[in-house]
This record gives C-alpha cells, sequence and structure tokens, in this order.
C-alpha cells in the first residue's frame, strides 16, 4: 500500500526534519501517527500524498514509485489518496456540497452524479443539513465533516488526515473518529496524525512516534507517554 | 442546491479585473485603430497608384504675353502622339484646367472666360502604356520644347506610397506593441490571480487536479478577464472606424479614395480578429503563467 523506505527530507542543509524512515503501511490498517510539534508529522503525510519530494530515500504508493510517473500519472496517483487537514482547506466560495463534488468534477464527472454522491456522502458525515452553506457559517466540526466527505468521494484506498481534531471540540472528534473507522471497516488504509492522546488511548491501533525525524513504533503501554 | 458553472471556477477572479479590463479596453481599442488606419493608408497608397498609373503631364508655359502659342501646343501632342508606348496624349480645355483649379480657388472663384485672361500654362495630359516612355520624352521636350516641362506622377506617387507604407508599418508595429502589451496585462493577472490562490491551487494540486485541469481553470479565468474589454474595445473602435470612414469617404469621395466596401472588410475583419487574437492571447499567456506556477509543485 503506502512503503517509506529510507526516506529522508531537509529543508534546509543539516538540518534534517526526517531521517532514515523505514515503514510499510499495510492495506487495510489503522494507525496513528504521534509526535511533538514540529516533529514532522505533517512533512511526512505530506510526502506521502505526493506534495513534496523527500531529499532522500523512496516511497512505493500502490506498488509505484511516484518519481518514476509523469506528472498526470503522479495527479491519477494523488486521486486514489485522500487527505483531511487540521483547517480544513474547504474553498470559501463554493458551499459544502459543491466542495464536496470538487475531485469527482476535476475526474470528469457529470454535475448532476456528482451532486448526489457529495449528498450522500454529506448525509454519511452528517452535514447534509448544510449542504449549501458556506464554509465560513460552518462550525469547525461541521467543516470538518465536510473536509472528510471531500476527503472520501473519491473511493481513496489510502486516507491521510493530519491533525483532523486539533480544531473541534472533543464531542466531534469523537464523531471524526468514527468516520474513520467506518472507512477502515470498509477496507481503507487510514493514517491519523494527532496530538490528541486521549484518541490514540481509546482506540487499539497500532502507534507510529516520530522523534528526532526518526520513526518509532509505540508500544501499547507506552501509548500514554507518546 | 447552486451547482452552478460557478463551480468550474475553483480559482476565483481577483478583485482587480475591472480596472484590468478597462485596460485591455483601451489597449485593444488603440491597437484596433491603428490596426484599421494601417490598413486604411496601405489601401489609400494603392488606390492612387492604380489611380495615376500610366499618366503624366506636361506643362507648355505661356510667353512673355502671357499666351500659349496654339501651333506649339498642336506640334508637341503630334510628337508625342508619334512615341512608341504613349497611349494618348491632348490638350486639357479651359474647362479641365478650371476644374483642377477650383479647389484651390473656391466653386465661384474662376469662370473659363476670366481663366483664358490668365497666364496660365497649357497642360497636355498624356496616357501611356509603358512607364519607361517619361524617359523619352524627357530629353525630346528639352531639345524642341524648352518652355515644355514633365510632371512624372509616378515619382510622386511612389514618394507618396513609400510615406504610406512607412506610416502603416509604424502603425503596425505599434500594434504589435500594444499586443505585447495585452499578454503581459493578461499574464501579470494571472500570476496575480494564482499568487492570490495559491492555496487553492496547491490544494486543487494535492486533491489530484491534473494541471491541465488547473490550467483550463486559469485560461477560462483569463478569458473571463479578457472577453469585456475586448468587446468594448473592439465595439469603440468599429465606432471610431466609421466615424472615420465617414469623414474620409463620403465628405471627399474621389477616384483616388479607396472605396467604403473596401474600408468596411477591413473593419470587419479587425472584429473578426482581434477577439481571436485576445483569445488566444489570453490562453497562451494563462497557461504559460501557470505551468510557470505548477512547475514548482511537485
Amino acid at each position: 500500500m503506502l512503503t517509506l523506505t529510507n526516506l529522508g527530507l531537509s529543508y534546509k542543509p543539516g538540518s534534517d526534519v526526517l531521517r532514515g524512515i523505514h515503514h510499510s503501511f499495510a492495506p487495510g490498517s489503522f494507525t496513528f501517527l504521534t509526535g511533538a510539534s514540529g516533529a514532522g508529522k505533517s512533512s511526512l503525510l505530506r510526502l506521502c500524498y505526493l506534495a513534496e519530494q523527500p531529499t532522500s530515500g523512496s516511497i512505493s504508493l500502490f506498488g509505484k514509485d511516484p518519481t518514476r510517473l509523469s506528472r498526470d500519472g503522479r495527479a491519477k496517483l494523488r486521486r486514489r489518496i485522500g487527505v483531511v487537514f487540521q483547517d480544513f482547506r474547504l474553498i470559501p466560495h463554493l458551499t459544502a456540497v459543491e466542495n464536496v463534488m470538487l475531485p469527482l468534477l476535476l475526474r470528469g464527472a457529470k454535475k448532476k452524479a456528482a451532486g448526489d454522491h457529495a449528498r450522500h456522502l454529506l448525509r454519511w458525515s452528517g452535514a447534509l443539513e448544510q449542504e449549501d452553506t458556506y464554509p465560513d457559517q460552518l462550525s469547525g466540526g461541521q467543516q470538518q465533516r465536510v473536509a472528510i466527505a471531500r476527503a472520501v468521494i473519491g473511493r481513496p484506498s489510502l486516507l491521510l488526515a493530519d491533525e483532523p481534531t486539533g480544531n473541534v471540540d472533543d464531542a466531534s472528534a469523537e464523531k471524526i473518529m468514527h468516520l474513520f473507522l467506518e472507512l477502515n471497516k470498509l477496507g481503507t488504509t487510514v493514517v491519523v496524525a494527532t496530538h490528541n492522546l486521549n484518541l490514540v488511548e481509546t482506540h487499539k491501533f497500532p502507534c507510529l512516534r516520530l522523534s528526532g525525524g526518526q520513526l518509532h513504533l509505540v508500544e501499547a503501554s507506552q501509548k500514554v507517554a507518546a | 442546491m447552486s451547482t452552478t458553472a460557478r463551480i468550474d471556477h475553483a480559482l476565483i477572479r481577483t478583485p482587480v479585473v475591472w480596472p484590468l479590463r478597462i485596460m485591455i479596453a483601451i489597449i485593444v481599442f488603440i491597437a484596433g485603430l491603428g490596426l484599421l488606419t494601417a490598413y486604411a493608408l496601405t489601401l489609400s497608397a494603392g488606390q492612387l497608384d492604380r489611380g495615376l498609373r500610366g499618366q503624366l503631364t506636361i506643362e507648355l508655359a505661356p510667353d512673355e504675353n502671357g499666351k500659349v502659342d496654339a501651333a506649339q501646343v498642336a506640334a508637341l501632342v503630334k510628337d508625342v502622339n508619334a512615341i512608341n508606348g504613349v497611349q494618348k496624349a491632348q490638350p486639357l480645355t479651359l474647362e479641365q484646367t478650371a476644374a483642377l483649379l477650383r479647389p484651390w480657388l473656391g466653386q465661384n472663384a474662376l469662370d473659363v472666360k476670366s481663366l483664358a485672361l490668365l497666364p496660365l500654362p497649357q497642360l497636355i495630359d498624356v496616357q501611356v502604356r509603358d512607364e519607361q516612355v517619361a524617359t523619352v520624352l524627357a530629353p525630346l521636350l528639352q531639345k524642341k520644347f524648352p518652355a515644355a516641362t514633365l510632371q512624372n506622377h509616378q515619382l510622386l506617387v511612389q514618394k507618396f506610397a513609400q510615406q504610406a507604407r512607412f506610416a502603416a508599418f509604424g502603425l503596425l508595429a505599434l500594434a504589435l506593441v500594444l499586443l505585447v502589451a495585452l499578454f503581459s496585462t493578461v499574464s501579470f493577472a494571472c500570476r496575480a490571480g494564482l499568487n492570490v490562490q495559491l492555496p487553492t491551487v496547491a490544494l486543487l494540486h494535492i486533491i489530484g487536479a491534473t494541471d491541465g485541469y488547473i490550467k483550463g481553470q486559469m485560461q477560462r479565468y483569463a478569458w473571463r478577464l479578457v472577453w469585456p474589454g475586448c468587446v468594448l474595445g473592439v465595439v469603440g473602435c468599429g465606432l471610431a472606424s466609421a466615424a472615420l470612414i465617414e469623414f474620409v469617404i463620403s465628405m471627399a469621395p474621389t477616384k483616388y479614395t479607396p472605396a467604403e466596401d473596401d474600408f468596411w472588410f477591413g473593419a470587419t475583419l479587425l472584429a473578426v480578429c482581434l477577439p481571436l487574437l485576445a483569445w488566444l492571447f489570453a490562453r497562451l499567456s494563462a497557461s504559460l503563467a501557470t505551468m510557470r506556477v505548477l512547475r514548482a509543485m511537485p
């Protein structure tokens, strides 16, 4: 599914954000990614959804080496990844349903079909009532539900969530986690980068901790410390 | 639910759109007017060239009494008609001479009777089949009719045509510079728009938009920016052209001024070509500006 081999990233010489990262995410797995602020969680996820290129090492995504693909090939590979951001990144001048439709429209889907599918997912994520609402009129939790609907509308095989509960209250965070669990049950590989130790504690999934630019598997007994 | 066409414009318009549209309208207006004037000048030069081709005029000066010797005129006409390549040589009547002078002296300033009292040269119109006749005629006049001088219209026409074409080239160059300015304006607007919308571009990139999709969006944005300005410019140019055509042609039609239809043909062609050119420029500049930004993304 997603294999990281000796992965390294640095923005300036001599200062590695990530180094020597080896890990393979199995299909259908659910993994938490933790670490202190600035540890490189977002950077690692950015590498995984091909928004950045590693300084060293390689990534294998769905059995393919993205560096060997054309730009269009990489774009098509990205369509198999759903991404959820802490700051939601909804397009402000589009309504909730239009935001959710967007990934389908850029694949050439018909507006009617895309709209129907988007509404179906908004119902699933619990944001259907806000379908015609613009993002700035939605609460953090509502925006995140719309963002999750957008992330999954293309039926991604891999869902990467970067601090998805960082800007929402605890009740919303639990609902968001519930959505991720449902997706995981349907076979989607889920990677959630989070600070929220309650979530990590509550859900018994493997937890990776980024520290000193390196990735460590956290044992169940160490999760609280992570 | 409002899934209108604007959903295709995930990259929204920037707030500087209208001032830019006005600027584009001015650029299109000046470029269009420049191109049309260049076309009109070229047309006029060609028309004058055709109108005066194969025409020479001989001026026989009056003697000290202010009279022109009719026998000398007849002899000159006979000699000129005998030259190979001359189609016809004939002296102008007093009425024809008066018609030539009226534009300068006024419609009622002269009548034929009073003209006969003036010490005017006798004009002889020479129609030639071969332009080289002038080289034979000039020495003949010098030798046999020293009071006669040859007016070669072709030289004058050539000079005028040359100047007209030079001016037309100047106007074409101006139009080109303006079109480059249009290109730069659209390119600048697209780059500014892209910079403002960079987070949206990055998001589209992440959710799987191909470069072609983002480029297409920016091309549509550029076209939305350009077409109102282009329409305003073309309409303005059309109105100015109509006024120009009305003034130049209708006020003083002569056999040397181009036909009104020819002018309108050029104006119509321009009205079709300018928006096409603007569309092409909008697409190209948007495409270049977008690809420059996208290339920085992996």
